[in-house]
């Protein structure tokens, strides 16, 4: 109930942004309801198919056998038993090399509609927009989830321990040192052979992991020396902040070319991790040094569970302006790799590469303007977010 | 820092089209990376002794060391393209990066001050209350698309064609009499460089007097008889410097990185493009000592930064 009525509320003094947001959301997860080329539940010939998470039909079925000798791939060919369509059948993928880059509000030879033109190779811009919406805002999501995990990790175990809990057995500090050294021989060696053997991996993985569970599992064994490991999370923020970023990602996507959705979110975030353990470290250091988490240790609590209970759910809400913001930025950085050429795939369509294409045309300027009042839309909301956040206002707004 | 440079050959054997001088340059290259090696050879035996690690120590003639001392010795080694030495590539793009850069930071560090100290002083009128909103839009566009834009509108031969669209045109032995000569030239670049740092820096400016002009020496400053804008330009112009000089840091990496993009729209043959052109073909020469000069500055920056806060603002040697 209490949440309903905050939600009521945030609808009530925030209305543009309330709505920004549930399109977004919308735009996450029915894309594929609101267009595409294929049903999105079909029955043929007695065999039940579903297209939401995968675009092709199953391997070895009636359908896939009749789309290629029939239909040459045209889902409109075949006679359906039962089929739910999407409310608009467009396809941002669909080439028609006879009407490219045709303006806004035209129509082509066969009289197909284009209401926001379309460009290189005759696909449609409308369509593009909404699926590269669509990409770019998972890109997003995906790095920031990556890198705000991992990040926060990073930043608040490390200085939290060196903050509150200096003190710790000898043995796993020894434990702790071999994991350390393992992790950076993995990677090395990793590197160095240009892939290990499956087996082999996964058995160095499974080390690495059983001695940092016994490291932890040894925690409060007698010989207790003073040891911060501050410094580890400190030094890997400062290596990495010292290089800028836009050179890093674009050497390592020379390396990688043209990846897709998941890798160039593996790629950003490799350069977001150290932004965002900087800012959990310093929340960290603010939050273990209040008043409360004296009196939580004067009680008897458990260093574990101070961590979980009280340490990260603080942490977690003021770092979320920081995710806002990093979604905003990931967006831009996105978009502005795509269009010099580095970032996915042309075929792979997201707003940056749109705009990327329409470099071919420089008078096609609805190419430019629409993905790029997009871009401009989302990094617009996801900042206002962040900053409506960090004010806490509403909050107490609704507090009394 | 530098360990990671000489890694950058494995991605070069890695590259998929190396083209034939390139392949040429990858055969010398037959030497140890490091002073030592721990890892042992590759080979696909399944069992854990083939990845025990192995020590040998390789001696003087290695990747690094030579890379040390050439680099010691300021040779910074030739281009894999054409093979002009890396130095004088820099040298020649250097000051095309400065012509941009120099005015664009003098009129960011002057804008930014008078337009964050014009909302301090007229909280009430319309145009001063209506930036701050436009001040999050303007911060929220992205670069490379306000570049696009702007040469869609003001260089396109349809629509209006006030200045011209790139640098191609120039060809100049001194980049600096484009100042004095080509003016033009330079208003859009600028625009771009300067809208999106003048939004993110207005803000922070505007924020962190705010918050100052409620302390006690504000009091003090006015009752000595100065006007509220003396006292503003006076008094509160450190306060107005600190976002100033922590944005200040990332300067001189923003030669190389910062104007990428906008320097790849409007074809300046400056440091960004360089290192964009040269990423793009592979020259890894070139590109090692951009990425080691661009992490050089980085770090001569954050120290000027934190050199240039003692000077602004004592309290934070008191503090300590």
């Amino acid at each position: 109930m209490k949440l309903m009525y905050r939600y009521k509320q945030f609808w009530k003094s925030h209305k543009l942004l309330m709505l920004s947001l549930h399109l977004i959301l919308c735009s996450l997860f029915f894309t594929k309801v609101a267009i595409g080329n294929q049903p999105i539940l079909c029955k043929y010939k007695g065999e039940w198919q579903l297209f939401l998470f995968n675009s092709k039909p199953d391997d070895g079925s009636q359908l896939l056998a009749d789309l290629s000798a029939e239909a040459q791939y045209d889902y409109h060919k075949l006679n359906y038993d039962f089929s739910i369509w999407p409310i608009m059948k467009l396809d941002a993928k669909e080439m028609d090399a006879e009407s490219a880059w045709l303006p806004p509000f035209s129509k082509n030879q066969k009289g197909e509609f284009y209401l926001l033109g379309s460009y290189d190779l005759g696909r449609d811009t409308f369509a593009g927009c909404i699926y590269g919406l669509h990409k770019s805002l998972w890109l997003a999501i995906l790095t920031v989830l990556i890198s705000g995990i991992l990040g926060i990790f990073i930043g608040s175990v490390f200085s939290f321990q060196s903050q509150r809990f200096e003190k710790m057995s000898l043995l796993s500090i020894v434990l702790f040192t071999v994991f350390l050294l393992l992790f950076f021989y993995t990677i090395i060696v990793e590197v160095e052979w240009k892939g290990l053997n499956f087996s082999l991996f996964l058995f160095l993985i499974a080390l690495q992991l059983g001695i940092l569970f016994l490291g932890v599992y040894f925690l409060n064994k007698s010989p207790q020396y003073s040891f911060k490991m501050d410094f580890i999370g400190l030094r890997y923020i400062e290596i990495m902040k010292s290089i800028p970023v836009i050179l890093i990602l674009l050497i390592l996507l020379q390396i990688i070319k043209n990846p897709d959705v998941l890798s160039l979110a593996f790629i950003i975030s490799l350069v977001y991790i150290p932004i965002v353990a900087k800012y959990a470290r310093v929340f960290t250091l603010a939050a273990s040094n209040e008043l409360y988490i004296n009196s939580i240790i004067a009680i008897g609590q458990t260093k574990t569970m101070i961590y979980w209970k009280h340490i990260l759910p603080k942490i977690i809400s003021d770092i979320i302006p920081i995710l806002a913001f990093g979604i905003a930025n990931i967006i831009l950085l996105e978009a502005s790799l795509s269009f010099l050429g580095f970032g996915l795939a042309l075929d792979d369509i997201s707003l940056g590469t749109m705009m990327f294409a329409a470099r071919g045309n420089p008078s096609a300027w609805w190419v430019v303007v629409f993905p790029g009042l997009l871009v401009f839309w989302l990094v617009v909301t996801f900042n206002t977010f962040g900053e409506i956040w960090s004010d806490r206002k509403w909050i107490r707004d609704f507090q009394t | 820092m530098i360990r990671l440079i000489p890694g950058s050959y494995d991605e070069l054997m890695e590259a998929e089209d190396i083209s034939l001088n390139e392949r040429a340059s990858i055969q010398q290259i037959k030497e140890p990376l490091f002073y030592f090696t721990i890892i042992p050879e590759k080979n696909d035996e399944n069992d854990l002794n083939s990845i025990l690690p192995v020590f040998k120590w390789n001696g003087l003639h290695n990747e690094f060391h030579q890379k040390l001392m050439s680099y010691c010795t300021f040779n910074f080694g030739n281009s894999l393209i054409d093979g002009v030495a890396v130095s004088k590539k820099i040298a020649t793009a250097l000051p095309w990066s400065l012509i941009l850069q120099i005015p664009a930071i003098l009129l960011i560090i002057i804008l930014s001050i008078w337009i964050a100290f014009r909302r301090i002083r007229f909280p009430d009128s319309i145009l001063m209350k209506s930036i701050d909103s436009v001040l999050i839009w303007i911060h929220s566009i992205p670069g490379f698309w306000l570049a696009t834009m702007l040469l869609l509108l003001f260089a396109n031969p349809d629509v209006l064609h006030w200045f011209p669209s790139g640098f191609q045109m120039i060809s100049s032995d001194n980049p600096f009499s484009i100042w004095f000569y080509y003016p033009q030239y330079l208003i859009l670049p600028l625009l771009c460089l300067i809208l999106p740092a003048l939004a993110y820096l207005v803000r922070l400016i505007k924020n962190g007097l705010e918050e100052n002009l409620q302390k006690l020496f504000w009091k003090r400053a006015l009752s000595t008889g100065l006007s509220y804008k003396q006292a503003l330009y006076i008094e509160a112009l450190p306060l107005a410097l600190i976002p100033l000089i922590a944005w200040f840091a990332g300067i001189f990496p923003a030669l190389i990185s910062g104007s990428l993009i906008i320097e790849q729209i409007f074809s300046v043959p400056g440091l960004g493009r360089l290192m964009f052109l040269s990423i793009s073909m592979r020259d890894w020469p070139v590109v090692q000592f951009l990425f080691l000069l661009g992490s050089a500055l980085t770090i001569l920056g954050f120290i000027i930064s934190d050199l240039l806060l003692r000077l602004v603002d004592p309290r934070i040697v008191k503090s300590k």
